[in-house]
């Protein structure tokens, strides 16, 4: 006998859900709202009192919490799903999670939880491998049921993202980790307590198996009073509505919202295929030596994708040609494709009063077995496989502006770029006392690509973050008190350039303060020298690269103490190396994510992100646009000559018509230097034929052909024999 | 008319288009719910109206080009400077004229920071410009022998029949076809 | 009469100037006047000029035997929302310049949920500050860190400040002609001394130019953690001051003209009373709610309780406040026009709802929608508006006496708000002009019930525990719309709701407040020498601020022995990063025993709001902040009780019957004057009570019962 409506079981109702859909095309096959359509402002009134219950849990929970990422930068979600494991309504956040919780359910429902361990009123349960439903281990699900008369009604689930998941490289955003062994404290689905509390056990393994104990174990009480104080408010929902109400309720939420979405894809957008590309790499090459010789080597990340808008609104997404799977920390499951990617679709025609998981109803992938979304190995890293999933955010967001921007809803149209930062941190001060530390700053919150009608907004978006948060620096170093920000700002001409320009990049450059014994830091980012997208939009260029430098050995406090000043961001420090003004034994430049690098007091350690790109010609840019970049410093006036053509007198007004000429005269310059088609076919080929690629692309080609639509492709295209092999 | 702009004028759309409209009224139009059913008639157009030719706009895929159709039949790419790009079922990069930028100086000319610059050990920088009038139409940033990426194929049928409701009289099967890889075959056999 | 002395409490709202007059017996009297935004003195001597003709008299009688006038104008908000502030120059650490322009991303501050994930709508505010009168300054001080001794202490200077870059940079902004200078550096809540460097030659260059430009320290205004919040309180009190300040002290001037003797006074964000020479004025920038709120929270400490909404409903605003357990929650980090500040304020949230909002019909999706706009003050068609307004429904419905609005001081057109309603409303949509009248109606009902749920849910509170304190100028007219939905456990309008807000103003108390970050930990291995110096540090700042209060409140004419002093922290399990604010009794901490008890009032407070087990006492605890509030007395308006009379209405307050448009039908109402309703008065619905100032409307289901104090006490049959 089953804990679920009419005493079926957990599977059972599962399977019902996936079933229904199948035979019918309606959620739940529900062809009709009954309540909905009875009364429409009742339902309203129940949905709005769901969201609000999850905004409450979020509001209150989070102050507990020692965790600046969650407590300040909101990378918190509270959420509740109905029995089956739908998500019906939640907090702010990190939204793009309500596409886990369903195949969290579905899993403990087939590992068959029901009966062992038993799931009853008051258990709390955890989880973050992501084999199971979380997208990376970074990110931690506590999750409790709600039983109405005996019966399991919903699921409340909190989740935040904590500071470091105890993986080789501290923090929760590690770049190095060749299998599950190394991605840290990762735990399948567990009962961590009874009676609405945690048990004690549970506490020491975040003092154990992680680095930041404290905030770990803050952050795990903040999920649980969450989960707690939501599922007593659900209880008062039941009661006031009704549990006949509220179960049908649930599924007509899921399958009234299915039918918006179909609805504002019909209206927005234009039926077809839209392609996407993104290049990113995993550097390993000589950072593991003979310890794991299958991870000693690099891969360049192929996030190839097809964007198919059906005829009856709904959207394919072809991930064949994506890389294959490997001994890295870049592997993914299903459930985070579909976590991070939601995070372009909220924007682009999910929003909603009531974030919920219907686009699971209307949004399909083709995600080829052995594929890095696909891994068959059981043992794949998957510590960092947002960093590549993300990089599908803007699949979304590109190929639908595209198709908004075919139809005439320009204003709809928001291309973005995966440009990102973060870091880990690790290191003992000097009284022998260990610590450890992470920021986000340059994730949760950073500059707009540029729209077909207006440049992109400063520090006004968070990819993965509906509500942007750059943060405080004075929490951040209270609790990272060895680097000190010596400039968080936009950097001039950092941007992709275009008819309308990307906004500006933001980097940060912190200074490191009295380290201790030792200090090591390494950086999360989402570019590796090949751009924030492959390709441009409307003629504007792609977004450009996240930057990191270090700069070691320093003379910087010498500088200081002699009554000197400082250096604000990374372009600043390289002119005063230039110009010999600051000295530094070594400096180490990365496109890119970092290894772990040793600091030392005095470096300097600089980053930048969220450079984005443009739409449309540069010279076509507006005068009256470029001198207002010159009056505020967005753009210098190199740039501005050498990029938009336009000619900048001493007063920084431009000169229209010397401009117009420069202009004509790149015009023709174009003309120069561009060949036919055709004639660049034939050097591409022989080219292609000769093979002479840098070692890592030619690995990526070799990988590619694997898979027949690339093969296909690339073989027609060069026309190349069948039997064509590297 | 308010009745016939269904909530957002014709005369905004066409500053939305030029790029001046002013913020709060795009906020309006974001905001509004139901969106102008007829949006997609009132952009064609004022498209139409500041084209200098007569060819049918069927769809517009990007800042200057245009997919129409032809009086003798036929539905190929165009660029508002008039020149044709060829059947719209081919990848129109494969009719532009092409610069690459494969080293860092050339790469320097669009990207002033040098950090930001591309790893040209890896990629290069594609341009493909409108062989009349030279406008940039695509950047792409890829390894050499990269297939150029085809950005749209529309289904233009379905979208007329289903979406508008107003089919096209020459609706075929065939239109919703890549024809991409029939350009290289010929130049193949151009030799 | 001579002897008899006066109170004026006045409450400027976007439409109307209320004011609230009191005599020293108690004695009250009420009055409204149109607001003038550009010239607020007009409306506040044309409102207190109303009040005053009630007793017959005028103002320069009340001015000149006047021991109090407050009042809270429009001034500030308007500022912001016109962009009319001052010409702001900044002095920030360097690699800091772009932080008013990034403001931390919070692009989204104020959308609803749908708006923010739909992030093509994210947008920054307007600048405060200009880019070219930002100057950065090297130095840098150390915040601290959670680590405590194993790392560098806070406050300690990490990059000394190079003066030089000083003295360039108030030049530049001097010569840019910036009109007040503000200064903000990194970790100065830990240790100003950068700030006031700063200052100090700002202020020798200004005074070696002859000028008089005012300079501001980030930690004079809020000397606590989070960079971009007191920026951007820091820049608003720079922004708004001199302007707000300008108009505030030309209401005084009218008043002194007519022999007012003292200061003029003006309402806090934290619900206080203060001078407009008050330093940090911005507190007062979101003050206008705040009014009724005090207003209630006077009834519910007169009338015993503890429990209480209080729901306004004006011409332009809809404010809903709430008073759980007798305490007005404080909120510290409020967010106001979309900027998030470091102040207290009283939490009350605001909706887009009210008389003047403008009444939409489109005819192509059949949707009708309610504002966001307010045509204020021009009421709508039936006034000198061309907008169709909530109000127009109301008078056109029969519910409103055309002939008597504001007591029949206003002249208002009946058929033409019903021409321009059935014009622009029914017509296109093809339905009944009152049909459709009443379905609008139930829609800014319903946005009010949301509202409310909303609220209450979020705070996990229940309706059914609560009184509903009705006031404004339209809240009684439409509280049965309201009431049906929502089950409250007793419903009060008082009999001056119209100008509650004033009532609440004159209500206020006479306080200041001084917040201030302390670092304090308490951690289990600690030992007692440690824990009584800390305690010392924490005796040694209350007193400080207790002598920053003696200074004001004597600088403010009240003598050393009339002011008290009540003490509070805010405090967190070691690790947190939130605090929670807690009152304690104690207001040292010299003794182990007094230092228990302010950690148990701690624990106390934090477990009424989570569950045990987010209790983390084995990590310590962290005392952030303290403050102090110094009170001093101030006259207050007495609420007499009346004999109680029978439930049958007195002949002479009958003003006979009106048809009405009610629930799909015409009916008869019974109209009652209010003023002449005697205590123990029952009124049965279908009914309107009318007032010079307001209407209420009782429908057939439900009835009124007047107590003791003339409260109308609003009930199901």
């Amino acid at each position: 006998m089953g804990i679920c409506h009419q005493d079926r079981t957990l599977r059972e109702i599962v399977d019902e859900r996936e079933q229904s859909f199948k035979d019918t095309g309606c959620a739940y096959g529900l062809e009709r709202l009954e309540l909905v359509e009875e009364d429409p402002a009742k339902f309203m009134r129940f949905q709005m009192r769901l969201v609000a219950s999850c905004i409450n849990a979020r509001e209150s929970a989070k102050l507990i919490s020692a965790n600046p990422m969650s407590m300040i930068q909101g990378e918190l979600l509270f959420m509740l799903a109905n029995a089956e494991g739908d998500v019906v309504s939640a907090s702010y956040g990190l939204a793009g999670h309500i596409q886990c919780m369903p195949f969290i359910v579905r899993n403990i429902a087939k590992l068959g939880f029901e009966d062992d361990p038993g799931i009853h009123e008051g258990d709390i349960f955890s989880v973050n491998d992501p084999m199971y439903g979380p997208p990376h281990n970074a990110d931690c699900y506590t999750f409790l049921p709600v039983f109405y008369k005996g019966e399991l009604v919903s699921w409340t689930v909190g989740l935040n993202h904590i500071v470091d998941v105890g993986g080789i490289q501290p923090g929760g955003l590690g770049v190095i980790s060749p299998n599950v062994f190394t991605d840290g404290f990762t735990y399948p689905p567990t009962k961590t307590g009874a009676n609405f509390k945690q048990h004690k056990w549970w506490e020491l393994h975040w003092k154990r198996r992680t680095r930041t104990e404290m905030f770990n174990v803050l952050d795990d009480k903040m999920r649980a009073a969450g989960v707690v104080s939501l599922h007593d408010r659900i209880q008062d929902v039941i009661e006031e509505f009704g549990i006949e109400y509220y179960r049908k309720g649930l599924k007509e939420i899921i399958e009234r919202e299915r039918r918006i979405l179909v609805e504002r894809i019909r209206t927005l957008a234009v039926p077809g295929k839209y392609t996407y590309l993104q290049l990113s790499a995993v550097n390993y090459k000589g950072t593991l030596g003979r310890l794991w010789p299958a991870s000693n080597r690099n891969w360049i990340i192929h996030k190839t994708g097809e964007l198919n808008i059906r005829t009856d609104g709904t959207l394919l997404t072809d991930l064949e040609g994506l890389t294959s799977e490997g001994d890295f920390h870049a592997n993914a499951y299903e459930p985070a494709v579909r976590m991070l990617t939601s995070l372009g679709m909220w924007p682009m025609f999910a929003y909603t009063e009531t974030i919920n998981s219907s686009l699971l109803y209307m949004t399909d992938w083709n995600i080829p077995p052995g594929s890095m979304f696909n891994p068959q190995n059981p043992y794949a890293g998957t510590v960092m496989g947002l960093g590549v999933t993300a990089g599908y955010i803007f699949l979304f967001h590109n190929c639908l502006s595209l198709a908004y921007f075919s139809r005439g809803f320009l204003e709809e149209a928001f291309p973005q770029d995966g440009t990102t930062i973060g870091y880990g941190v690790a290191g003992m001060l000097e009284d022998g006392f260990q610590w450890a530390g992470g920021d986000m700053s340059l994730i949760t919150c950073q500059s707009e690509a540029a729209t077909p009608f207006h440049d992109g907004i400063d520090a006004a978006i968070c990819s993965p973050n509906p509500a942007p948060d750059i943060g405080e620096t004075e929490a951040v170093e209270f609790l990272m008190p060895t680097q000190v920000n010596i400039g968080k700002k936009l950097i001039p001409d950092f941007c992709g350039h275009g008819k309308f320009r990307g906004g500006l990049g933001i980097g940060m450059l912190q200074m490191v303060n009295k380290p201790g014994r030792s200090l090591i830091i390494n950086a999360f980012a989402a570019t590796d020298g090949m751009g924030a997208c492959a390709m441009g939009r409307s003629g504007g260029y792609p977004g450009t690269n996240d930057i990191v430098v270090f700069a070691h050995d320093t003379n910087i406090r010498e500088i200081l103490e002699n009554g000197g000043t400082y250096p604000r961001d990374f372009v600043e420090m390289k002119e005063w190396f230039q110009q010999g003004i600051l000295k530094a034994e070594s400096v180490e430049s990365f496109k890119g994510p970092t290894p772990s690098i040793p600091c030392r007091d005095g470096d300097l350690f600089a980053t930048a992100a969220g450079s984005k790109g443009g739409w449309g010609d540069v010279l076509e840019r507006d005068y009256d646009l470029i001198e207002y970049d010159i009056k505020y410093g967005w753009i210098t006036i190199k740039t501005a000559e050498t990029v938009y053509g336009a000619k900048i007198d001493e007063n920084g007004t431009v000169q229209k018509e010397a401009s117009d000429k420069v202009r004509q005269a790149m015009r023709e310059k174009r003309k120069e230097r561009s060949v036919d088609a055709k004639d660049w076919w034939r050097q591409e080929r022989e080219r292609v034929l000769e093979g002479g690629w840098h070692e890592d692309i030619r690995n990526m080609f070799l990988d590619c052909l694997k898979y027949k639509k690339f093969r296909d492709q690339f073989l027609g295209m060069w026309q190349l024999p069948e039997d064509y092999s590297l | 008319m308010k009745d016939s702009d269904d909530g957002f004028s014709k005369k905004n759309l066409q500053r939305l288009i030029d790029g001046n409209l002013p913020w709060e009224e795009v906020k309006k139009a974001i905001r509004l719910s139901p969106k102008d059913a007829n949006r997609f008639t009132k952009y064609l157009e004022l498209l139409q109206a500041n084209v200098p030719w007569d060819d049918r706009i069927l769809l517009r895929i990007s800042d200057h080009l245009y997919i129409v159709s032809k009086e003798k039949g036929g539905r190929i790419v165009k660029c508002d400077c008039g020149q044709e790009l060829g059947d719209y079922r081919i990848n129109w990069k494969l009719s532009c004229r092409i610069y690459v930028r494969r080293t860092d100086e050339e790469m320097a000319e669009v990207i002033t920071i040098p950090e930001a610059r591309h790893n040209t050990d890896l990629v290069e920088m594609r341009e493909f410009y409108c062989p009349g009038c030279y406008a940039l139409l695509g950047v792409e940033v890829v390894p050499s022998g990269y297939p150029p990426m085809f950005e749209m194929l529309p289904d233009i049928d379905n979208f007329y029949r289903e979406w508008l409701g107003s089919p096209l009289d020459d609706e075929s099967k065939d239109w919703f076809q890549d024809k991409t890889l029939e350009k290289p075959a010929a130049w193949m056999k151009e030799g | 009469m001579s002897d008899v002395k006066y109170i004026v409490a006045q409450d400027a709202g976007g439409s109307m100037t209320d004011c609230f007059l009191v005599d020293t017996e108690g004695n009250f009297s009420t009055g409204k006047y149109i607001t003038h935004p550009e010239a607020e003195k007009v409306s506040y001597m044309g409102s207190l000029a109303d009040a005053a003709s009630k007793w017959d008299m005028d103002t320069r009688t009340i001015h000149k035997s006047a021991i109090s006038c407050t009042y809270t104008g429009t001034s500030m908000i308007n500022i912001l929302v016109t962009q009319g502030g001052s010409n702001v120059g900044l002095l920030i650490t360097r690699g800091f310049a772009h932080l008013p322009i990034i403001e931390r991303g919070l692009t989204w501050i104020g959308q609803t949920y749908e708006d923010i994930l739909h992030q093509q709508l994210h947008e920054h505010t307007p600048w405060l500050v200009q880019p070219e009168n930002i100057k950065e300054v090297t130095e840098r001080i150390n915040v601290g860190s959670y680590y405590m001794q194993h790392h560098s202490l806070p406050g300690t200077v990490i990059i000394p400040m190079v003066e030089e870059e000083v003295v360039q940079g108030v030049r530049e902004l001097l010569d840019n002609g910036v009109e007040i200078i503000a200064c903000l550096t990194l970790g100065s809540y830990t240790n100003p001394a950068h700030e006031n460097r700063m200052a100090e030659i700002c202020r020798e260059i200004i005074a070696e130019r002859g000028l008089e430009t005012p300079v501001i320290t980030s930690s004079e205004m809020c000397p606590v953690p989070n960079e971009t919040e007191r920026l951007k309180t820091l820049l608003i009190q720079c922004y708004i001051q001199e302007t707000a300040r300008k108009a505030l002290v030309s209401v005084e001037d009218a008043a002194k003209q007519e022999g007012y003797n003292y200061d003029l006074m003006t309402l806090l964000g934290y619900g206080a009373a203060a001078t407009v020479r008050y330093p940090k004025l911005a507190e007062a920038v979101a003050s206008g709610p705040t009014g009724g709120l005090l207003g209630g929270k006077f009834i519910s400490d007169f009338l015993k309780r503890p429990n209480m909404i209080c729901w306004d409903l004006g011409c332009t605003t809809c404010d809903v406040g709430l008073i759980a357990g007798g305490l007005l929650p404080v909120n510290k980090s409020p967010e106001f026009a979309a900027h998030k500040v470091r102040m207290p304020m009283i939490a009350i949230d605001c909706l887009g709802a009210g008389c003047s909002h403008v009444v939409h019909a489109d005819a192509a999706s059949g949707r009708i929608t309610i504002g966001p706009e307010s045509v204020r003050a021009d009421l709508g068609t039936m006034y000198v508006s061309d907008e169709v307004t909530i109000g127009d429904i109301d008078l056109t419905l029969g519910y409103v006496n055309p002939d008597y609005y504001l007591g029949g001081t206003i002249k208002v057109n009946k058929e033409r708000a019903k021409e321009e309603l059935t014009k622009r409303v029914a017509e296109p949509l093809g339905q009944d002009v009152y049909d459709v009248s009443l379905k609008i109606l139930d829609l800014l009902h319903d946005k009010v019930i949301n509202h409310i749920n909303g609220i209450m849910l979020s705070k996990g509170l229940n309706p059914a525990e609560f009184t509903l304190l009705v006031h404004g100028a339209a809240g009684p007219l439409h509280l049965w719309g309201v009431e049906r939905a929502i089950h409250f456990q007793e419903v009060i309008v008082v009999p001056w709701s119209a100008v509650f807000s004033s009532f609440g103003v004159a209500a206020a108390d006479y306080f200041h407040r001084y917040d201030k970050a302390v670092t304090f930990f308490l951690t289990p291995d600690m030992t007692d020498e440690v824990k009584i110096m800390q305690g010392q540090v924490l005796s040694q700042t209350w007193a400080e601020l207790e002598e920053r209060g003696y200074k004001e409140l004597e600088q403010e004419g009240f003598p050393k022995d009339e002011i008290t002093f009540r003490h509070g922290i805010s405090c967190r399990y070691i690790g947190q990063l939130s605090n929670w604010e807690v009152p304690v009794d104690v207001g040292r901490a010299d003794s182990l025993e007094d230092i228990e008890r302010i950690i148990a009032a701690f624990e106390q407070n934090y477990t009424n709001i989570y569950p045990s087990g987010a209790r983390y006492p084995e990590s310590g605890y962290q005392i952030t902040e303290i403050y102090v509030k110094a009170a001093a007395s101030k006259p207050k308006p007495v609420i007499h009780s009346y004999p109680l009379h029978g439930k049958e209405p007195p002949q002479k307050a009958y003003k006979g019957q009106r048809e009405a448009f009610f629930d799909g039908q015409w009916m008869e109402f019974d109209i009652y004057e209010q003023d002449l309703l005697d205590a123990g008065n029952r009124i049965e619905g279908p009914a309107i009570i009318e007032h010079t100032q307001t209407t209420f409307l009782i429908p057939a289901q439900n009835y009124v019962e007047l107590d003791e104090y003339k409260f109308m006490r609003y009930k199901r049959k």
